[in-house]
Parts: structure tokens; sequence; C-alpha cells
């Protein structure tokens, strides 16, 4: 029995985090920042372990699977969080506030994306959606001044609205269509026949809504919102683990309905406006969270427009395109740990002008992950722009390589705007000095991301023959 | 293992550890760092010996690249990374390894040293590994990789003041790299099976029809990008005009040789037939461009950019000598951008000696030479030069690329001939200004001459250019 269920032992585990957490909190009267920092780290680290090790045990119940797929995403979605929480521990330590809500919420984001990943009943699905929706609109609110909590308010409140109805829509109209809660049965509704108006409005609804969260336009206000005003761990933990979390369901989905046409067209636009606003928004923006929130909606919308193909290969290669962004956004997030200025984290864009004359390891650092945004060789970020070539020239899908490129040039120079900044510009204020932390992340992450160029062949041959394998025995 | 086999991949990986030697070397506060500018030509003179080793073993008599090796890259596609070196990139290799050389001690005066010097040994090593690579892949990784370091050299050392400038030229730039990408990856897809494209295969690729006009357009379109052609050369020429240190100048410079280089390597002559009107199309743009830019030369005040109008004008000069059907004139090509890249060399430093003095004792520029013999003989020795007069290896070839250009289209030799003239002017009248005593009398201040050891340096670039005039080899090479 209990070997039944031991591949439950990630989701398990996270949630044993959360109510140690709570009980530290409660009855511990020494609490520093690193104390929730060191507890988080044992348990998504055991679960990270837990999730590699029973990758190919499932389950056997109708309401949850556990695949190599499943396995996968889990496990990049765990090793962002540790990174992520690690620098966040230093966060909140500098800032000498208390870290135990932003830990909490995080560990019942991911819980409840484990869930959303892994689970095979729509109920199931959606109240992981609704509880990692809700717990992310808190979680931006560590930062917030008096000021803006009202406004903040108001605004949740229209997303939480729109939001909900999107999922319940979205639910409620497949149970209604197909009489069913699980998706091998949903699976076989929309595989045995042509989906109807009703069918694609169903479908629609409940894609869109991991849209929303995904943060992918025209949804992707409340991303920008959080990016401008939420604290710099939680701008970053929601925009690297949403956006993974919503590849890895968006993926699911498109396998479960059998993606009809219509929904073809829904990407389309949807990846054609994140990528257009992505790459303007990234020039006009003066915030360097909102910057690369933008950054973000711009390769979310490459993905999507990938999704829209509906071919098997290219949806291989858009997973290996978006760990390719993931790894260099990794190590951006890791350069803004390292911006200080009298122990305040600077946001804006001015704050760092002439930051390379002192600081110049992170500036040098912001440079090789801003030109491995733009695919620029020899870093790894050419190798995301060969797969998406490639992948787009098989499918013969000319019109949106031109489109992508174009619309690279427009991100380009909202780049060299941070470029110039940080490079060319006069310094106006002093920095404080970086964590030592800071620094060895960027050696590592840009070690990487050089080591897989200088030798691609044998890393490279492995990453998309396991990709392949994932989508052939996972799904 | 032979050294012999890995020496191309040395001569560029001695400039890159060059490049994160100095990067990590602390800087002092007098910000006075002849440690690195030592490191910075250690490699480089390192380079110049493993150069001059394979120009002993070089075989003259062969056709194509030489000294090829490769390296698997990676699987799906199946690319290869190929090197190799003839005569001409031999040549252009040598040629910049000797700028900067001579460029180098002038960096300790720029605010930036640090930076100057680790990104100079930089894009050294990439412009050495674009000079050797041999097959598609690896052209299109150097071919980009300069944007970066170039972009910020420019934005640090060059001191531009209109940040819009830099942007456009690295759009401009970005776009026409975008565009290569994308016809390198077409490729790759057409010819999956193929072990690595070399360069010179791309003209032998049998594709169809609209493919030959995609690839072959692409081709063109992403090397003009870096060449200045009208009417997108101002976004080019408004940068290296405005650029305020000699080595950053010169550097900067060399971005048109890239294009003007992946041209030839292409070898357009051989272009399917579907396609050989760009040639046409292309040569008519050439021609106006430098016109036009000669022109603009001579009319324009400031030493840089006239020394701009003229490197571009000789560009395409060697640009149009290599898109004509023959490979007889690649050789003297080679010799002319040789000996054409060391006279700018030694001019541009010179000419950014003369408007420091001029600056820093706030003097007139006309008949700023009179009075110092040493700099004025060096001057008006390498103007002549560069002008054509029989100084150097450049009067012989350039006599040889015209000859043929005449030979092949009258209507477009006079052209070109016209621009020469013209932009020579532009020199002339320079030193004409720079010399003419009627501003200046004997008890008015002047400049101080330059240094005997910097005089003797640049005398021997001199003797070495008047050798070139009578045997540009020198007897090695075979």
């Amino acid at each position: 029995m209990l070997v039944k269920y031991i591949s439950l032992l990630p989701e398990c585990l996270l949630a044993l985090n959360i109510i140690v957490m709570m009980l530290v909190h409660l009855f511990r009267t020494e609490q520093t920042p690193k104390t929730f920092m060191t507890i988080s780290k044992f348990f998504i680290g055991t679960a990270l372990v837990s999730c590699i090790v029973f990758y190919n045990l499932d389950v056997k119940e109708n309401w949850y699977i556990n695949s190599p797929y499943t396995a996968f995403f889990k496990s990049v979605i765990l090793v962002t969080a540790l990174v992520s929480n690690f620098f966040a521990g230093k966060w909140f330590l500098n800032q000498n506030r208390s870290s135990f809500v932003y830990y909490e919420l995080g560990s019942l984001i991911l819980v409840s994306l484990c869930m959303a990943i892994s689970c095979t009943h729509l109920c199931i699905l959606g109240v992981a959606l609704g509880i990692t929706f809700l717990v992310g609109m808190k979680l931006s609110c560590i930062g917030d001044n008096v000021i803006e909590q009202d406004t903040a308010k108001k605004e949740q409140l229209i997303y939480g609205i729109i939001f909900g109805v999107f999922l319940i829509g979205g639910i409620a109209g497949i149970y209604y269509q197909t009489h069913s809660w699980f998706y091998d049965e949903i699976y076989t509704y929309y595989h045995q026949q042509k989906s109807s108006f009703y069918d694609n409005v169903a479908i629609a609804s409940l894609i869109v809504c991991v849209m929303f969260l995904m943060g992918v336009a025209p949804f992707h206000l409340w991303f920008i919102q959080i990016a401008r005003r939420a604290a710099l761990p939680s701008a970053s933990y929601l925009n690297l683990i949403l956006p993974t979390a919503g590849i890895a369901i968006l993926t699911m989905l498109i396998y479960l309905f059998n993606a009809p046409e219509s929904i073809k067209r829904i990407f389309l636009i949807c990846g054609c406006l994140s990528v257009v606003l992505g790459a303007i928004g990234t020039g006009n923006r003066k915030n360097l969270k909102q910057i690369f929130t933008c950054v973000g909606l711009f390769y979310d919308g490459i993905i999507i427009l990938l999704f829209s193909c509906f071919n098997e290969k290219i949806v291989q290669q858009s997973t290996i395109y978006y760990l390719i962004y993931l790894i260099s956004i990794l190590g951006i997030y890791i350069c803004l740990y390292g911006i200080r200025k009298r122990g305040e984290y600077l946001c804006s864009i001015d704050d760092i002008s002439g930051m390379a004359e002192v600081k110049p390891y992170v500036a040098s650092g912001l440079l090789i992950f801003s030109a491995s945004f733009l695919g620029i060789p020899p870093l790894l970020g050419m190798l995301g722009n060969l797969t998406l070539v490639n992948g787009l020239l098989v499918v013969k899908q000319y019109d949106l390589l031109i489109f992508i490129f174009i619309m690279l040039t427009f991100l380009a120079y909202g780049l060299l705007k941070l470029i110039k900044s940080v490079y060319f510009d006069k310094r106006l204020y002093g920095f404080d000095r970086v964590d030592k932390s800071v620094y060895w992340g960027l050696f590592i992450n840009a070690c990487f991301l050089l080591w897989v160029v200088t030798d691609p062949g044998r890393i490279w041959a492995n990453v998309r023959m396991f990709i392949g394998t994932l989508f052939t025995t996972g799904i | 293992m032979e050294i012999t086999s890995h020496i191309l991949l040395i001569l560029m990986l001695v400039p890159f550890f060059g490049f994160l030697f100095v990067l990590m070397s602390q800087e002092d506060k007098q910000k006075k760092i002849y440690n690195g500018v030592a490191v910075a030509e250690f490699a480089v003179c390192c380079n110049i010996l493993l150069l001059g080793k394979l120009l002993t073993e070089i075989d003259l008599s062969q056709n194509g690249l030489q000294f090829l090796s490769s390296y698997n890259w990676l699987e799906q596609p199946h690319i290869k990374i190929s090197f190799g070196i003839d005569i001409f990139s031999l040549m252009i290799a040598l040629a910049i390894h000797l700028m900067l050389v001579i460029g180098l001690p002038f960096a300790k005066n720029s605010q930036h040293p640090k930076l100057l010097i680790s990104l100079s040994l930089l894009m050294i090593s990439l412009l050495t590994g674009f000079l050797i690579s041999a097959d598609i892949f690896s052209f299109y990784i150097f071919f980009t990789a300069m944007l970066f370091p170039l972009f910020v050299l420019i934005g640090t050392v060059g001191e531009i003041r209109k940040s819009s400038w830099m942007f456009r030229f690295f759009i401009y730039n970005f776009l026409g790299s975008i565009i290569l990408f994308l016809v390198v990856c077409t490729l790759y897809q057409y010819h999956p099976q193929t072990e690595g494209i070399l360069l010179e295969q791309v003209a032998k690729l049998r594709l169809p029809r609209i493919y030959e006009y995609w690839i072959w357009g692409g081709i063109f379109a992403a090397l003009l990008s870096r060449i200045p052609i009208w009417p997108f050369h101002y976004w080019i020429a408004s940068i290296t005009g405005a650029i305020q240190n000699p080595l950053a100048f010169l550097l900067v410079n060399l971005i048109p040789l890239t294009g003007v280089y992946g041209l030839v390597r292409f070898c357009p002559k051989t272009v399917p037939e579907s396609v050989s009107y760009m040639l046409t199309v292309l040569e008519i743009i050439a021609a106006i461009s430098m016109l036009f830019i000669a022109m603009i030369g001579l009319i324009n005040k400031d030493n840089r950019y006239k020394l701009f109008s003229f490197m571009t004008v000789y560009y395409i000069i060697f640009l149009l000598g290599a898109l004509l059907p023959t490979n007889r004139i690649l050789l003297n090509i080679g010799y002319s951008i040789f000996a054409f890249l060391i006279i700018i060399t030694v001019l541009e430093v010179l000419a950014d000696y003369i408007r420091e003095e001029q600056q820093r004792n706030n003097l007139n520029f006309y008949g700023i030479l009179c009075y110092s013999p040493r700099i004025a003989l060096l001057y008006s020795f390498f103007t002549l030069a560069a002008v054509g007069f029989p100084l150097s290896a450049l009067f012989i070839n350039n006599f040889v690329i015209l000859s043929y250009l005449f030979r092949y289209n009258f209507n477009l030799g006079l052209v070109i001939m016209i621009a020469i003239i013209v932009s020579s002017a532009s020199l002339l009248k320079e030193l004409y200004l720079l010399k003419d005593n009627r501003y200046v009398h004997s008890d008015s201040v002047c400049i101080s001459d330059i240094s005997r050891s910097v005089f003797i340096g640049l005398s021997s670039i001199g003797v070495l250019l008047l050798i070139s005039f009578f045997n540009p080899l020198l007897g090695i090479g075979g």
C-alpha cells in the first residue's frame, strides 16, 4: 500500500514543509529569515530527490499520474524554487524582515503546481490552479507599501474574477460536454469525435485560464503589475515558476483535447500579442523587474506560437527552447540580487547607470545573459534559436519565423538600453558589496552557458533524446 | 598529435586567454596598466610568430584553404566546425595583428584602458576566428559574436554622445546577422546529410530557384550590412566618425573589412546563374556608394571622417576586385589590404597625436606640422603611400586591381578612378593644410614632436612598407 503511494512523496514533503514552517512560526521564539530558508531548503531538496528517484513509480489511480514527463517538469520547478529561495533568503536577511509568509506561500504554490501537473482529474486541476492563482496574488503583496495596498486589492479582485470565470467556465463546460472529470475519458471523448462549438468554448476557456496563470498576453497585465509592485523574491519566484508549470500543463491539455483548429487561432493570437508586447515593453519600461517580465512575456509568446503549430516535434523543441531561456533568466535574477545601494535593492534602470565601473562581474553577467536572450553566439541562446529555426523550417512556418526574428530586433533595442545604462552612462551612486553567493551563482550559470556551447555534441544529443523520450513515454 | 593541425585553434585562443587575463587583472588607481598592455602585446606577438610559421609553410601554388582542421560540434543538425587558411586570409590576419601592435601602446591614453585592451584582444580573437573559419556555421558564429564586444567598445571607449547612433548601428548589424543565421539554417535544413558545409561549397550546392534567391540574397544582404553601402552608410559613418580613441577607431573600421572578406570567401564569382544579376546590382550600389562617400570625405572637415571615407572607398575597391570573375588578383588584393591596413593604422595614430596636441595647446589646425619635422616626415610619407605613391605594396597591387577592373568594365573602372582621386585629394588637402606655413610664424607655439623611440618604431614600419613595394612577401612562402 505504501509503495503504491510513494510517488506522492514530493507533494507530501512539500505539504509537510508548510506544516513544519507553521509550527516553527507558532512555537519557536527565535526566528530569523534564515530559519525558514533552511527548512524550505531541506524539504524542497528532499522533494526534488524523491521526485527524481521515484520518477517512474505511478500511483495507478485514475486521478493522479506520475510519469517521466511530470517528474521532469516537477524537478525543473523544484530546482528553480530551490535557487530562487536561496537568493530570496539573502534578500530577507539583508532587509531584516520575516521570511515566513514568503516561504509558506511559495511552498503552497509548489504543492498546488505539482498537483496540477500530475493530476488527471479536472476538479483537482481546477482547485490546484485556483490555489496557485490566489496564493500567487497574496505572494505578490510582499513588499507592498500601505498606499499601494488598496489599489492592489481592487486589481486583484478584478483579476481574480476574470480568472475564476475562465477556470470554472472551462471545467464546467468540459464536464457538461464529456460527462466526466477524468482525463482518460475526456481524452477518449475528444479523440473519437469532432469537437462542437461548445466543446471548443470550454477547451478555450480552460486553456486561456492556464495562459492567464502564465501571464501570457492579453492576460499579462497582472504579471506586469506584480513585477512593478512586488518585492524582488516574489517577482522572481512567480516569473520563474508559474510559466514553467504553465507550459507543462498546457502541453498536457493540448494532447488531452486533441487541439481543435479554432484553438490554434487562440494560441496564434496570444503568442503574437505576447511577442509584440514583450519585445516593445522591454524597451519602454524603466523598472528592471518589469523589463525582465517583458522579456519573459516575449519568450512565453514564442512558446505559445510554437504550440500553435500543434506538431509533436515542435512542442518538444519548444520545451528545450524554454529551458534555455530559463537558465538565462535565472542568471538575470541572480544579477538583480547583487545590485544594492545602502541595503536597498535597486530596481530602476537609472539606478544602475555606470554599474560596470564598480561591479564589473555583475555587469558582465547582465551583458552575457542579455546576449544569450538575443541568441548571440557563442552563448546558449544561439542553440535555442537554432532549435527554434529548425523546428519552424520543418513545418514550413516561414512567416512565423520572420515575425519572431523581426520582433527579436525590438527586444534587442530594449536590452541595449539596459547595457547602455550599465556600461556607458555615468555612475550616479555607489553600490553595496555583492554577496559571494551571487558571484558563485553567476559563475556557475555562466560556465554552464559556455560549457554547453563549447561541446554541445554529447549534451545536446542527450537532451534532445531525453525530451523526446519524455514526450513519447510520459504524456 | 602535430601542433600544425591545431595551430589555427591556438591562433584564436591565445588572444582570448590574453583577454581573460587582462579582464581579471587589477587596475591601479592612476589607471596606468602597463601590465595589461604588455600582456596584450605578448599575446599578439605570439600570434604573429604563429602566423609567420604558417607563412613559411603555406603553399602558394595551391588553391583553396590549407591547414584544414575540423571539430565535431553538434549531432542534429550535423555541424562540424572547420578552420582553414589561405594566403589571402593570412595576410589580412597578419595585418590586423600588426595593427594592434602599433595601436596598443596608445591604449594607455584612453579613459578606460583596461576595458579597451581586453576588448581589443577579444576582438582580435574573434576576428582571427572569423578569418580562419572554413565552414558556414563557424563563419556565422564569429561574424555575429563580434557584435557585442564591438558595441561595448564603441559605447565605453568610443565616447559616442548620441546613443541612438549606437543602437541603430547595432540593430543594423544584428539584422544582418539574423539574416545570415536564417540562411545558414536553411542550408543545413536542405542538406542535413552534409558533414558541415564549407564556405566554398555554398556556390556549388544545387538548390531550387526560390532557395537560390533567398540564400544568395540573404548572404549579400547580411554581408553588405557590414559595409557602409549607400543608403545605409550613415549609421556606420556616424559611429566611426565620432569615435575618439585611435585603437577603437581602427577596430571599428575593421568591420567593413569583415563584410568584404565574407563576400570574397563565399566566392560569388561562381554564384548560380539565376542570381548572377544580384552581382550587377551589387556593383552598381557599390560604385554609387564609393563615389558618394568619397565626396562626403572631401567636403567634411573632420579628419577622422576623411580617413573613414578613404578606407571605405578602398574597401569597396577591394570588394569589386574580388567580385571579378577571376582568381588571379586575389593575392594582389591580399597584399594590398596588408599594406593598406598598416598605413591607415600609422596615419590614425599620428592624426590622433596631432589632434591631442592641438587641443592641449589650443593651436590652429593649419600649419601645425611646420615645426615638428619627425611627425611631419612620417605623416607625409604615410599619406603619400596611402594615396598610391610608389612607396609600398599598395602601389603595384592597386595598379593591377584597377587595370583588371578597367578591363572588365570600363565605366565601372572610371567611376572607381574618380572615387580614388576624390578620396586621395581629401587626404592630400589635409596634409597640405597641416603643412601650410602661411599661418605659422617661427615664434608661435608649436606642438611637441614625437619622441625618438616612437619615430624609430614608426620609421621602421615605413621601411618595411618600402621593402614590400619591391617584394611583398619578402621571399617567404615560396
